[in-house]
Formats: C-alpha cells, sequence, structure tokens
C-alpha cells in the first residue's frame, strides 16, 4: 500500500515545522538577550549624572527664575519607568495617580551659593490627577499661598497644582519665600491656557463642620480595598469629635450601590459586624470594626458615606448629611 | 473526496505504525534532550558588572554584644551619640585599634540637610572622628543612591562631613557591585550588591534617620540597607516589606546608630517641607537593628504592627522587636 501523504499534507507539515523553528528561534533570541539592565549600575562614578534622554523642547524651567537666581543643574526629565530613581518609595503615589513625567532643575541664588532651590513639575495628565498628589501630601496648618484654591506655602516651600500640573518648590534654607513665589507666578503665568479643573465632588460635601482644607482625592487602594478608587475624602469635625466623609463617582447607579455592597463585604471579611440601623437612608449600610463605624451607601451614580469614626450618633448624623446634600444637588 | 480523507481510509498496517511511532519518539527525545542541554537552571545571570562569583557579605557583629540598645533624649547628636556610646562601653567595645570600618549612610536624596532626609552630617563627622579616635586604621563611607551621586553627597552635606572628618568617601562603580544571594531570600537573588567597599573591613555601622516611607510605613536602619543594593532595585517596592527583611538577613552590622533627633513624620521618604518634620529629641545605638526600628516607629506614632517588617525581621531571628527587653539605657543631655 502506498502511504505516502499527500501534497497537502505535506504542505501543511512544512509549514508546521517551519513555525516551530521559528518559534525555537525567538525563543533563543529572547533568552540569549535578557534584561541586562536589571544588573546595571548605570551611573560612572563620582559623577554628576543626569537621565539621558531629555526630549526635545522640554521645558527647561529657565524661564521661571526671578532676578538674581541661576541655574546650578542641568535639567532632569523623568518618566514612569526610572520616576523612582528621583524620589524613591514616594514614586508609587504619582505613578498610580497618572503619572506622566516629571521636570526638575535646581537653582541657586547668585553669590550665595548655599540658598538654592529645587522645581519639580509633575505633569499629570489631568487636572484630577495633579489634586489627587497635591491633596494626598497636603500639609496642615500651612498657610495659602495665594496663587488659586490649590496651591500653599511653607517657611521653605511652595507647592500647588496648575492644570494638570502639580509643583513643588523647594528651597534649601528658609527665607526664601519671594523666590518661591515669584518662580510659581511666572509658571502659573507661562501656563496660563491651563485651568485649574473644578471637581463636581466638591460641592456634594455639606458645608456643617468641614475643614475646607482637609479635601482630597484618592485614586487608588481608598480605605486598602483595592476596588474603591477616585474617591474625595473630607475631614469633619462635629462637636469636637473627627469624622471622615468620602464621595466617589462611578459610571452608573448600578455600580455605584454595586461597589457600596462591595466595599461592606470586605469590612466584614477583614472582622466588621453589620449594625442594624433606622436612617431614612434607602440601601444604607453600617459596620462596625475595631471600634468605629463605618456607614456607606449609594446614591444614583455616586457612593458615599462615612469612614471609621469612633462614635455612631456622629457618623449616622454624617451620613444623614450627605445624604440630604446628595438629595439637595440632585433635585 | 479530498486527500486526507481518502488517506485515512487507506489505515496503516503494523509496521508503518511502528516506524511512524519510533520516529516520533526520536524527534521527541531529541528535542527534550537539547532543551535539557541547553536549559540554564539558574537563569540568566548577574552581568559582567555585577561580577562572575557570587559573594554575601560576612557577620561584622561582635559576638557578646548582642542586645545592647542605648536610647539618649536630646537634640545635640553630638553629645548624645557620645553618650550613647558610652552607656554601652564605648566606641572602643565595637571598634579596635586597627579596625577598617564601613559606614553606610542614608544619602539617598540630592537635598539639604535641614529637610532630614538623609543621614545627618555633623553626626557623622563625629561619629567618623569617634572611629578613628579608638585606632580605627581607615573609615569608609558608602552608598548608592540611584540618582546622581555626586549631588546627593554634595548637596547633603554628607560627602565635606566624611572627607573633614578624615572617612574616605566611597561612591558606587560598575565594577564596584558583584551578585549576591540572599540565604532563604525569594527577592534577592543574582542581585547586584555594593560590594568592593565591604572587601577590606571588618566593621559596619549603620546610620539612618527616622523617616516616614509611602510604600513600607517607615524608613529607618534596616530599610536603609537598600541602598546597597544595584540594578532597578525600584522592583521590589512591590514587596518592600519582605526586601527589608532580606536586606537585614543581608547585613548584619556590628552597630547601628538610628537619628531620631529630628524625625521626617510625614511625605516621605523624601519630604520637601519643614513641615514634614517633628523634634522629636532621640538618639538611638544599638547592636540589634530590629529593636532599633521598633523603638524608631514610636517616634513616628507608629506600632510595630503597623510596620510588618520589623515582626518579619524579628521571626527570621534577627532581632527583637520588644526593644523593653534588652533593658535599654535610657539617658539625656538635657
Amino acid at each position: 500500500m502506498n502511504h505516502r501523504g499527500s501534497r497537502t499534507q505535506t504542505l501543511v507539515g512544512f509549514a508546521v515545522l517551519g513555525l516551530l523553528c521559528a518559534v525555537a528561534a525567538g525563543v533563543f533570541y529572547k533568552q540569549s538577550r535578557y534584561d541586562v539592565s536589571v544588573f546595571t549600575v548605570s551611573h560612572p562614578a563620582g559623577e554628576v549624572r543626569f537621565p539621558a534622554a531629555i526630549p526635545a523642547g522640554a521645558d527647561n524651567l529657565e524661564s521661571y527664575l526671578p532676578d538674581g537666581m541661576k541655574p546650578m543643574s542641568a535639567l532632569e526629565v523623568f518618566g514612569r519607568d526610572n520616576l523612582s530613581d528621583k524620589i524613591d518609595g514616594k514614586a508609587e503615589l504619582y505613578l498610580s495617580s497618572g503619572f506622566v513625567s516629571l521636570h526638575c532643575r535646581r537653582f541657586v541664588k547668585t553669590g550665595s551659593p548655599d540658598s538654592w532651590v529645587e522645581m519639580f513639575v509633575y505633569d499629570m495628565g489631568e487636572g484630577r490627577n495633579a489634586f489627587s498628589v497635591y491633596s494626598a501630601q497636603k500639609r496642615a496648618g500651612v498657610e495659602e499661598a495665594g496663587m488659586g484654591s490649590h496651591a500653599y506655602r511653607t517657611s521653605n516651600a511652595l507647592f500647588f497644582v496648575h492644570g494638570r500640573h502639580y509643583v513643588e518648590v523647594v528651597a534649601s534654607m528658609e527665607g526664601m519665600s519671594d523666590e518661591l513665589l515669584a518662580m510659581g507666578r511666572k509658571f502659573v503665568a507661562a501656563q496660563r491656557a491651563e485651568k485649574n479643573e473644578e471637581h463636581r465632588e466638591l460641592e456634594l460635601f455639606p458645608r456643617q463642620g468641614l475643614d475646607e482644607g482637609s479635601v482630597a482625592l484618592r485614586s487608588s487602594d481608598v480605605f486598602g480595598f483595592d476596588r474603591l478608587d477616585q474617591t474625595f475624602i473630607a475631614r469633619y469635625v462635629l462637636d469636637g469629635i473627627p469624622v471622615t466623609a468620602f464621595i466617589s463617582r462611578r459610571p452608573s447607579a448600578g455600580e455605584a450601590e454595586e461597589l457600596a455592597a462591595a466595599f461592606e463585604r470586605f469590612l466584614l471579611e477583614f472582622g466588621g459586624v453589620s449594625v442594624e440601623g433606622d436612617l431614612p437612608v434607602p440601601g444604607i449600610r453600617m459596620v462596625e470594626i475595631l471600634d468605629t463605624y463605618t456607614v456607606v451607601f449609594s446614591h444614583g451614580r455616586v457612593m458615599a458615606g462615612v469612614h471609621e469614626c469612633d462614635d455612631r450618633r456622629k457618623a449616622e448624623e454624617l451620613a444623614l448629611s450627605l445624604y440630604g446634600r446628595l438629595e439637595e444637588v440632585n433635585r | 473526496m479530498t486527500g486526507i480523507s481518502s488517506e485515512n481510509e487507506r489505515g496503516l498496517n503494523r509496521r508503518e505504525f511502528i516506524l511512524r511511532t519510533c520516529k516520533a519518539g526520536i524527534a521527541a527525545a531529541a528535542a527534550g534532550s537539547l532543551g535539557y542541554l541547553l536549559h540554564d537552571g539558574l537563569g540568566p545571570g548577574p552581568s559582567s558588572e555585577a561580577g562572575d562569583a557570587q559573594v554575601s557579605l560576612p557577620d561584622f557583629s561582635i559576638p557578646g554584644l548582642e542586645g545592647k540598645l542605648s536610647i539618649v533624649t536630646g537634640m545635640d547628636r553630638v553629645k548624645s551619640v557620645h553618650l550613647a556610646l558610652k552607656s554601652l562601653g564605648g566606641i572602643e567595645a565595637f571598634v579596635k585599634k586597627g579596625d577598617r570600618v564601613l559606614i553606610k549612610v542614608n544619602a539617598a536624596f540630592a537635598t539639604p540637610p535641614i529637610l532630614s532626609a538623609t543621614s545627618n552630617p555633623e553626626l557623622l563627622g563625629e561619629v567618623v572622628c569617634l572611629c578613628l579616635a579608638a585606632g580605627a586604621a581607615s573609615v569608609v563611607v558608602t552608598d548608592n543612591p540611584i540618582n546622581d551621586p555626586g549631588s546627593c553627597f554634595a548637596l547633603t552635606g554628607i560627602g565635606d562631613a566624611a572627607r573633614s572628618a578624615g572617612a574616605q568617601l566611597v561612591f558606587p562603580r560598575d565594577g564596584f557591585f558583584r551578585a549576591t544571594t540572599v540565604a532563604g531570600g525569594t527577592l534577592i537573588r543574582d542581585w547586584p550588591l555594593l560590594y568592593t567597599p565591604f572587601e577590606n573591613v571588618n566593621k559596619v555601622i549603620g546610620m539612618a534617620p527616622v523617616k516616614d516611607h509611602h510604600r513600607s510605613g517607615a524608613s529607618m536602619i534596616m530599610k536603609n540597607w537598600y541602598g546597597l543594593l544595584g540594578g532597578r532595585r525600584n522592583i521590589f517596592h512591590q514587596n518592600i516589606h519582605d526586601v527589608i527583611m532580606e536586606l537585614a538577613v543581608m547585613v548584619k552590622p556590628t552597630l547601628v546608630i538610628l537619628d531620631g533627633v529630628t524625625t521626617m513624620m510625614t511625605n516621605g521618604p523624601t519630604g520637601g517641607s519643614l513641615s514634614d518634620l517633628k523634634q522629636t529629641g532621640t538618639l538611638i545605638v544599638s547592636t540589634d537593628q530590629v529593636a532599633a526600628d521598633a523603638f524608631g516607629a514610636s517616634l513616628l506614632g507608629r506600632s510595630i504592627r503597623d510596620l510588618p517588617f520589623i515582626l518579619k525581621a524579628e521571626s527570621m531571628g534577627l532581632g527583637t522587636s520588644d526593644f523593653e527587653s534588652l533593658h535599654p539605657i535610657r539617658t539625656s543631655v538635657g
């Protein structure tokens, strides 16, 4: 009997063998070219090193200098892959908030080598992201910088949001406020096409007892719950008791409700206990965990609530107030 | 009817079946053997920059001096370190004549000393002087800041302080790294370690400030060994507590000096504002790096349960988180 394969079979066979050879060659090529950079120290000894790739036309930040200051170092530019080279463990905060790039550079006061500043311009892609990293790091008890609603200064530094940028100007010593403010104002003037985004969620927080400066946007892993992102948080003081409220706008009412239920389950999994209440809020849930009370509910596309309040009555009071505010805004 | 169908209809005889089976078996065996021969069970090894041979750091601790802890309160770092060392038997208990000492500082950022993001230069200078006065043959000061080491050592004041006190400042160089694997570790495996500065030393002192840290919760003594790693070490940030524990396995120092005179309470590890700092007025000197960090946690207002790396290091037998069990010597410089 003749059992030779047909021409079609032969062609298919060669095609399969060819494909296998190509795969083998690909594997051989890749395994011989593993990621060498993992094992490479990328800076020469003792030399000042700057990231190699400065994009053409990159803003060298020099135009924001006030009189009497000059560049002290070259421009440095960092992207998502090497931000931690500059700011180490804090990089995660930016990376999880949509970080695009960082331009930074040091400038020194003429004739005073110890008086220098470093300007950090973080491009966060969107104003919302810029506000997130700004609010996450906002210091307590600081002085407004007079450069818009999201700007403050401390004795040695200036921090502000402008458009999609989060900017830090940090001095080597106290007493350089004039220079810091001048640089900040020049930056804002130069980037005047950009406006600070108004966050609609801010108006959803009831005003009574609100610490206005405390409102912050958390981009991810809010309250340790990996599904909760893009959440505004605000601190209140009600009759001397601190309470934290939160608001997160979701894509749909269904998703807001589902996330509220998921957050309750998350708390219960970590030892929380459901608490029955009689608040006139549809679908409201209260969980007692570690001697604190967390309340969560949804209202339309908004998931909202009160987080870890020591006092049950104050948690309920703020939750009710928050619900009332959402009703009022929606009317 | 297609060719394939007609072929199937014809079937195989026994002889041809055995022949084809043998061919297939030989082909499979050949492919398997080739794969076995080409397989590198160790995976990608270190590049030439990391050297060819695996290295590990020796144990620099001094037998009989385990579990020593001194806590000094006061704002004067120089007086505090003198007092702390005196209470532990003096620097001579740790550094003998002819010893070659390495001090691992935190020079991670090119920031001014007032931000307390890096080791304090005045304290460093004093410790160098103490070592030399005790008869140390040499004192090396080193760190591997990923970004721009020249600027980091210069702007922090660490470079000047080390040199003027008589220490040798060692910058990281490509050839200074060797591959290391932490025994029992899952993260630090075949990883480049800043090794050359350790080659001729017999005493190691870790010196770090107390800082908040966005990922790990705190940066103190054990986290400070991170600066001995090369390569793209930021990948370990996803397992930060485990890698800190492995770092503590990797380095067994002679002595650690934890600077909590000024503590970075928020926005660490970089800080940036003086408002991130709190004058906590405490200096810790210890031979137990776990205990030092456990006490340091209290300066940050955190418990050891907030900082899992401390308990992980304790579970590895590297020290105790119950620093009170060491009966710390508490003094004050007023």
